[in-house]
């Protein structure tokens, strides 16, 4: 069984259907993407899963424990970060980590050494007797990072944990979040696909409520690939264009520079079935090949696909 | 254990927004101005400029009681469901609450430790009113019978702690705090009207305010009724609060 496990999940607000049976399972130690586009219900399934709402239908468990509306009993194996944390503005940074760690009933001396520690994580060891409410958004965000992080949590679930930082203060938490993947499984929304991109290693992609799409990235690429090769000779002649044009699976060719060297673009039917044939083709004719490659699309290019995909369907 | 961390919040909440400053100010000088309003009414008459054609009685520490127990009844309600209609509420609105509620705090403990912070500032406010009206009587109108003071005084925070009991089940029952201090004076008002009906007056929480009414009198006055429905009804709202915010989605 997974450490994060939906089954079935709906949830309904008057007659609209914000989350439409969803059916997921996220093994431990994943760091995983929770895509799409706005109302899409990814907030909806979040706060089901951290027991803020309750699924009008289906069931949900992570470690092992049942979600339910208020369970103190869940809470404690997780971390939350909604996507706009709001704090109380007459505490400190300090303050509210401690009033933290408290309420997850953390032993006073583990409390002093871990609210030093996770300030500093997050950059703000600086500001940490300075009262919330002269806090930045981006002051704020991090802040929220550190209290989901308080009772080092089983499971981080974050919601657009980017998304008020700086691209300095993005990359910061990126990598603070690859370090915690060694023991947190992380279930992270994002509006930032090339951040998903980055260092997620899964991702679901929900639209209208259903999901989509549940995959590894790469399976991901490799499965929404555009039939386009690209490909180096040493050095590009006539002859060279002219055979290539010849192979039957090849639908188009064309020239293009990278910098000073000039390159083949090449279009086939199929990506799996052509690369072969196309290969093949290369090596009977004597060619000094330098570089071969699939272009791959990058995982805005997917979204937009699968996404595009379901609207032209609707 | 997670009460008393919550109930420290809510302390240090009330201390550095100011609440228990004003809630003090507000109950102390409604204490001490009771006393001084009576003795200088007269000057103040007079020094109006106005000749006004009216014989004032002699006014004493019986009219100034009674002047207190008044504005108690009505400024003091007034006054806690100010104070506490947005305690939940707001913390839903901006989504402070979601932040606590999300760490393993049960809603129990969260609308408990506010009745406890709300409470003792009610409390403390109205011990130095009543400290500053007792001196300032004694001095300005006459002796005042301690015991009876005491009395009319323990009846108050009574009823100002249903008071408060009822708004916080309100604050929790919806988003808004306008909302909820509507529903709130609408309910008590509505309370304290009943206790004009004959055979309902002893049986309504605000027939303690008519009973520290009737000691200034010298009556005994007997609304144990009143006290035992008064206190059962604390208990009620109290746990309606806490099913409410048990079963809402914050």
């Amino acid at each position: 069984m997974g450490i994060i496990v939906c089954q079935g999940l709906s949830k309904k607000y008057g007659k609209i259907l914000a989350l439409d049976d969803l059916t997921l399972e996220i093994e431990k130690g994943t760091l995983f993407g929770f895509l799409g586009p706005n109302g899409a219900g990814k907030i909806t399934a979040l706060r089901i899963m951290v027991g803020l709402s309750q699924a009008t239908s289906g069931k949900a468990w992570i470690c092992g424990e049942e979600v339910k509306l208020n369970s103190s009993r869940l809470q404690k194996h997780i971390g939350y970060l909604p996507e706009e944390p709001s704090f109380y503005p007459w505490m400190t940074g300090k303050e509210f980590l401690k009033f933290t760690g408290e309420l997850f009933q953390i032993p006073l001396p583990e409390i002093k050494h871990r609210v030093d520690e996770l300030l500093e994580l997050v950059g703000l060891t600086d500001v940490g007797k300075r009262r919330i409410g002269s806090y930045s958004r981006g002051m704020k965000q991090r802040l929220g990072i550190a209290q989901a992080l308080m009772n080092q949590p089983e499971v981080l679930l974050l919601d657009e944990p980017c998304s008020a930082l700086d691209p300095v203060g993005r990359l910061e938490v990126l990598e603070t979040l690859l370090k915690l993947k060694e023991h947190t499984t992380i279930f992270m929304s994002s509006h930032i696909l090339s951040d998903i991109e980055r260092i997620c290693d899964e991702v679901a992609i929900l639209n209208k409520g259903r999901l989509i799409v549940k995959s590894h990235i790469e399976e991901l690429r490799q499965r929404y690939a555009r039939p386009i090769f690209e490909l180096e000779f040493d050095p590009i002649d006539g002859s060279i264009r002219n055979i290539i044009r010849k192979i039957p699976c090849v639908k188009q060719v064309f020239e293009l520079k990278r910098g000073d060297i000039p390159v083949l673009r090449v279009q086939v039917e199929n990506p799996v079935l052509d690369r072969r044939a196309l290969l093949e083709a290369i090596v009977a004719g004597n060619m000094h090949l330098r570089r071969f490659e699939m272009l791959l699309p990058n995982l805005e290019e997917v979204f937009v696909s699968i996404v595009g995909n379901q609207k032209e369907k609707s | 254990m997670q009460y008393y961390v919550l109930l420290r919040k809510e302390i240090k909440e009330n201390i550095r927004t100011y609440k228990f400053l004003i809630m003090v100010a507000i109950l102390l000088v409604f204490g001490i101005g009771t006393p001084l309003m009576i003795k200088f009414l007269p000057e103040i008459l007079k020094l109006s400029g106005e000749q006004i054609p009216l014989t004032l009685p002699v006014l004493g520490a019986t009219d100034a009681l009674q002047s207190y127990i008044s504005n108690l009844s009505q400024v003091g309600l007034l006054l806690v469901v100010l104070i506490s209609m947005g305690a939940v509420a707001q913390e839903r609105e901006r989504r402070t609450a979601v932040m606590v509620l999300s760490k393993s705090a049960g809603p129990g403990a969260f609308i408990l430790a506010k009745m406890t912070a709300i409470g003792t500032m009610i409390i403390a406010g109205l011990l130095l009113g009543a400290i500053g009206f007792y001196f300032y009587t004694t001095i300005l109108l006459g002796p005042v019978d301690l015991l009876k003071f005491t009395i009319i005084n323990l009846l108050s925070a009574y009823y100002l702690l249903f008071c408060l009991s009822i708004t916080l089940m309100f604050s929790s029952l919806v988003k808004s705090q306008l909302a909820a201090g509507g529903l709130s004076l609408v309910t008590l008002i509505g309370l304290a009207a009943i206790s004009n009906i004959p055979f309902m007056s002893e049986f309504v929480p605000s027939a303690l305010m008519g009973w520290a009414t009737s000691f200034i009198n010298g009556g005994n006055g007997d609304s144990v009724p009143a006290m035992m429905i008064c206190g059962v009804l604390i208990i009620l709202s109290l746990l309606a609060g806490w099913q409410i915010l048990r079963r809402t989605e914050i």
